[in-house]
């Protein structure tokens, strides 16, 4: 059975946290910080040339969001854990302005790390999912991953 | 076919206030050193030089497909690091690039591994 708390347990359902109206303003303010060159972020008329209705969401923005969300939910829980890994699948592109909801869970937990769901969704209810993804948690006040073999 | 280029060791780095106007970009007030900060590093030169070479601008738009970090140690502003890139493009998959990148410190400790999916969609009216 899910729970909804602060708690870091396995099943619980972590308090869904909203972030927007992403506008122009943000995106632009993102890729420019992000030094990201991509003209679908920047450039309106090439978003529009490719289908959009709008400057594009970078997914990388979305999964800036989801740390965010990740670093609140880990600081509610007052243990220090460290984020080991984070990762995101960006499923359908989000033209701006969208207000989008980051949303976890727990599904898993071992002595070496805690295994959350990330959801990131638009807040239209027909929207489809923007991204999906992982964030991998240290024990509390625990240490790092072991870099890969030949990493 | 299939394309692959290494890029690097390169030199990277991200000062205070470039770090404090990236964690802005992702959330307005936000503040500390985002999870994400690593992708900065790809618009080093040298990466997008390679990215350039492999994909045909003209004809198509990138999407960033997938992303994932891991760590294996902070990273903090204004501290050098190297990244070591390896970029493969082909069509097994579709039209697409992944890039392996790796951040050590100057001692060579690696602090963070990272993967980048981009996704290649044709332009409508591309040449």
């Amino acid at each position: 059975m899910s729970r909804l708390g602060s708690g870091l347990g396995r099943g619980a359902v972590l308090p869904a946290v909203a972030y927007g109206p992403i506008d122009e303003a943000w995106v632009r303010a993102y890729a420019a910080a992000a030094l990201d060159p991509n003209p679908l972020h920047r450039d309106l008329a090439v978003a529009q040339a490719a289908g959009f209705g709008g400057l594009v969401v970078p997914g990388m923005l979305l999964l800036g969001l989801c740390g965010r969300a990740v670093a609140g939910w880990v600081a509610a829980e007052g243990a220090g854990r460290r984020v080991l890994h984070l990762s995101g699948r960006f499923l359908a592109p989000l033209a701006a302005p969208v207000s989008v909801e980051v949303s976890g869970r727990v599904v898993a937990v071992a002595a070496a790390r805690t295994v959350l769901r990330l959801t990131v969704k638009a807040a239209s209810a027909s929207a489809p999912l923007a991204c999906v993804g992982e964030a991998w948690l240290s024990p509390p006040s625990g240490g790092w991953l072991s870099p890969s073999p030949g990493g | 076919m299939s394309t692959a280029r290494r890029v690097g060791p390169l030199a990277v780095r991200a000062s205070a206030p470039e770090v404090a106007a990236l964690a802005q970009g992702v959330l307005p007030g936000g503040s500390g050193v985002p999870d994400i900060l690593p992708i900065r590093f790809l618009a080093h030169a040298e990466v997008q030089a390679a990215l350039a070479a492999m994909t045909d601008m003209a004809r198509h738009v990138v999407l960033h497909e997938a992303q994932s970090f891991d760590f294996a140690g902070e990273i903090h502003a204004d501290t050098d690091y190297k990244m070591t890139c390896e970029l493969a493009s082909g069509n097994e998959s579709g039209a697409r690039i992944t890039i392996e990148s790796v951040i050590s410190d100057m001692s060579g400790t690696i602090v963070c591994e990272f993967h980048t999916t981009l996704r290649l969609l044709p332009v409508a009216g591309g040449a």
